[in-house]
């Protein structure tokens, strides 16, 4: 759900998500982005915001995974990352 | 220690007699070092041992000096580099599988600690001028951050300059780079750059400003390039070169490998070709046409890569003869730091990221990236049935400790002032540890029991020095023994015997079987490799009691490296908590742009529900552009404006891309931007 100033304008859920690495290499960048972009249909980097971020804030859940899922995603994941 | 001052001090300068300090030299004749490993390439990869693949940098060291036709990895990328730079197994300097994956035992924690100083640190300290060019991946993923530590980074280790990656890969179009501590970014703007060719320029450069400055100080030079490892994104011109060289199929190249190894006397005469996995992989002429077209393209573009990145090692070779040191320069030119990959899945992937999570991207959506593959708009990998193939004459691939197919390594050392009998093969039985030692008796330097204060352990190495000798040609190993574990597969080498558990099941399902119990549920498999090359005929029903035997050596050698508690329920050990500066936390607040925060420090979304809220301030005349993102072109997510309006971006690993996009442009002053998302 996405919202302004405390109204929902726009929502949908979505069918998958990422299992459990989201990245390798790139970074987590505020106010700009380096490397490659999210979307190239939408953008090029560095993209700079051209307004000023004043606050940023996650708020993050528990992890919902199963133990099941872990042990799908343990081996996979170790391995990977190498 | 600096010694005394050795001059004369009186009241004025014109009464006294000046001293300078003496510096540190090496031993008389010690001479500069290039050590260079190529990453995730099986034995049958490179030309100078049979592969189809030419490899003229690595030719030109075997002629000028020896090729090795058994030597070892520990089967895993960053376990082996561990064990090549301190000169002790993996777990006994923390490495017993990769930072992602530590735990919190001595032979697991990834942290190699003082006591076990590396190469780089060891010539350092006696003169050398030490470098390191490429991939790094020996810091603990929770130190790759600006506030370090940095014991653990090239620089704490002895590694006077670094030019390269933290990780175990990178894009090599954009990739994540590092020169010493701090993130650059010399690709922008060059629409020619590869990260390969600029760590060859990077090094040649260096070796140039070094011989300019100290001529005379000996250098010692890392290359360790990222090819071939994931993503496979060689330069186009050298996929050209590659065009329709696969058509034949992954079953007949295994023959025309094993065909070349005995032509150029890389294997015995007697070796056998070990069978095809068909319970596993499919044989060639079972596939459809679009397959192979997908499948030899793929391979096209892995042989280029290798190729490419061989091209780039000659330039740096070149370059210590153009300086006039190519004959008191020890080249170690090791081809792969454990065999090739099977993380890549059975049918390749355009985004090795899907691959690395078990998603099969069929083969009429990868054949959209036909023309493309390798260039930054992919990330790709190929099929697991290439891999193996690239292994020949062995069984298994990366990550299979177990067996050759995961350990055993091309190598050709040169130095022709030390070095006579050029153009020699050596089959003696060598290790990674091996090659420290190697180091320090031709540098004729003594391995340290003190370094910075700390007493050193034991070089678990042995050296190799002695088969330079063309009268020890046939002399037997000196090293005897040597265990290999990694995830739980795991063998034991002794003189001239080995024995192995079967892998309970191929790496490449992603631990989806149930595993069996770590210490006794494991079968086993025996090999004579004096007579048995390959291991292609298991020994363990006819001789119980020889197995027996090295069996219960496995368990001697592992309780002497820290191997122990052996492993293989890999899932706990990913969810332990490890000491991140961010671990634990569930709120995080910034209150400024900022770039480059390792995704180990960031906000992790996955499997969980969260918001982000941004507090912004938009200008007169509109907004536009980033207010966060973490990841990019294959998988991430973006918050930002779009021509005014506001866009949460969700990239599922390049297969989908999810978008909420507000209907409104953000008018000029304060606003408040909200992302939930309920999983």
């Amino acid at each position: 759900m996405l919202g302004i100033d405390g109204t929902a304008v726009v929502s949908q859920a979505v069918p998958h998500t990422i299992p459990f690495l989201m990245t390798l290499d790139e970074t987590f960048d505020i106010g700009s982005d380096t490397r490659t972009p999210v979307s190239d249909d939408d953008y090029q980097v560095p993209f700079a915001f051209t307004g000023t971020v004043i606050t940023l804030t996650y708020e993050l859940g528990p992890e919902q995974l199963t133990e099941a899922d872990h042990a799908v995603i343990g081996p996979a994941l170790a391995r990977a990352r190498d | 220690m600096p010694g005394p001052f050795g001059g004369e001090i009186n009241l004025s300068a014109e009464e006294s007699k000046p001293f300078w300090p003496p510096k540190v030299v090496p031993p008389e004749g010690a001479p500069n070092v290039l050590l260079i490993m190529t990453d995730d390439a099986g034995y049958g990869v490179p030309g100078t041992f049979g592969g189809v693949i030419p490899t003229p940098a690595l030719d030109r060291v075997a002629k000028a000096g020896l090729r090795y036709t058994q030597f070892h990895s520990t089967a895993l990328c960053s376990p082996t580099r561990a064990a090549l730079i301190t000169g002790r197994n993996h777990h006994s300097v923390g490495f017993g599988v990769i930072t992602e994956q530590s735990t919190g035992y001595p032979g697991y924690d990834s942290i190699i600690g003082p006591e076990n100083a590396t190469i780089g640190a060891i010539l350092k300290h006696n003169g050398y001028a030490t470098s390191w060019f490429g991939k790094e991946h020996n810091t603990p993923s929770f130190q790759y951050s600006i506030g370090g530590p940095f014991e653990q980074w090239p620089v704490g280790m002895g590694f006077e300059y670094f030019y390269g990656f933290m990780g175990g890969e990178t894009d090599q179009w954009q990739p994540y780079l590092f020169q010493n501590q701090t993130q650059i970014f010399p690709w922008i703007g060059r629409t020619d750059y590869n990260l390969t060719t600029d760590l060859a320029d990077e090094a040649i450069g260096y070796l140039q400003q070094l011989d300019a400055s100290i001529p005379d100080k000996p250098f010692f030079l890392y290359f360790v390039p990222g090819g071939t490892h994931a993503p496979h994104q060689p330069k186009p011109e050298w996929i050209e070169k590659f065009k329709g060289k696969f058509d034949m199929g992954w079953n007949a190249l295994r023959e025309q490998i094993f065909a070349n190894q005995k032509r150029l006397g890389v294997i015995p005469p007697e070796t056998e070709l070990t069978p095809w996995p068909e319970k596993d992989l499919p044989t060639w002429d079972s596939l459809s046409a679009d397959e192979k077209k997908l499948f030899a393209r793929q391979a096209e573009v892995f042989a280029a890569y290798a190729a490419y990145t061989d091209h780039e090692i000659g330039r740096v070779i070149q370059a210590v003869e153009d300086l006039g040191k190519l004959d008191n320069t020890i080249i170690i030119y090791i081809s792969g730091d454990n065999g090739c990959s099977a993380e890549g899945s059975t049918i390749g992937t355009p985004n090795v990221m899907t691959g690395y999570q078990g998603i099969d991207v069929p083969v009429e959506v990868q054949l959209k990236f036909y023309d493309v593959w390798g260039s930054d708009k992919t990330y790709p990998h190929m099929s697991v049935a290439w891999s193996w193939a690239f292994d020949t004459p062995f069984k298994w691939t990366k990550q299979v400790a177990s067996h050759f197919g995961g350990t055993r390594q091309g190598l050709a050392i040169s130095w022709p002032a030390g070095i006579k009998g050029a153009g020699g093969i050596r089959s003696q039985f060598h290790h990674m540890i091996d090659i420290v030692p190697t180091l320090l008796e031709a540098s004729g330097i003594e391995a340290p029991v003190m370094v910075n204060g700390i007493a050193q352990k034991p070089i678990e190495g042995v050296s190799m020095a002695y088969t330079w000798d063309k009268a020890n040609a046939e002399a037997p190993s000196t090293r005897t023994t040597q265990y290999f574990e990694m995830f739980g597969n795991r063998a034991i080498y002794h003189d001239g015997w080995i024995a192995a558990t079967t892998p309970p099941e191929p790496p490449w399902l992603l631990g989806l079987t149930q595993m069996p119990e770590v210490i006794n549920g494991y079968a086993w498999e025996l090999y004579d490799i004096t007579k048995d090359y390959s291991e292609a005929n298991d020994l363990a029903a006819t001789m119980p009691e020889k197995l027996r035997e090295l069996q219960q050596l496995f368990l001697v050698e592992a309780a002497k490296y820290n191997v122990l508690p052996l492993d293989n329920s890999v899932a706990q050990r990913i969810i332990a908590p490890r000491p991140s500066g961010t671990a634990g936390k569930n709120t995080f607040t910034y209150s400024r742009a900022l770039t480059g925060i390792d995704p180990a420090f960031a906000p992790n979304l996955l499997n969980k529900s969260y918001s982000i809220t941004a507090e912004v301030e938009i200008p007169q005349g509109g907004g536009e552009g980033i207010i966060a993102t973490l990841g990019g072109r294959f998988g991430g997510y973006g918050l930002y404006l779009l021509k005014g309006k506001p866009v949460f971006l969700y990239n599922l690993l390049d297969l989908e891309r999810f978008r909420w996009e507000a209907p409104e442009t953000l008018t000029p002053g304060k606003h408040t931007i909200t992302f939930e998302f309920t999983y």
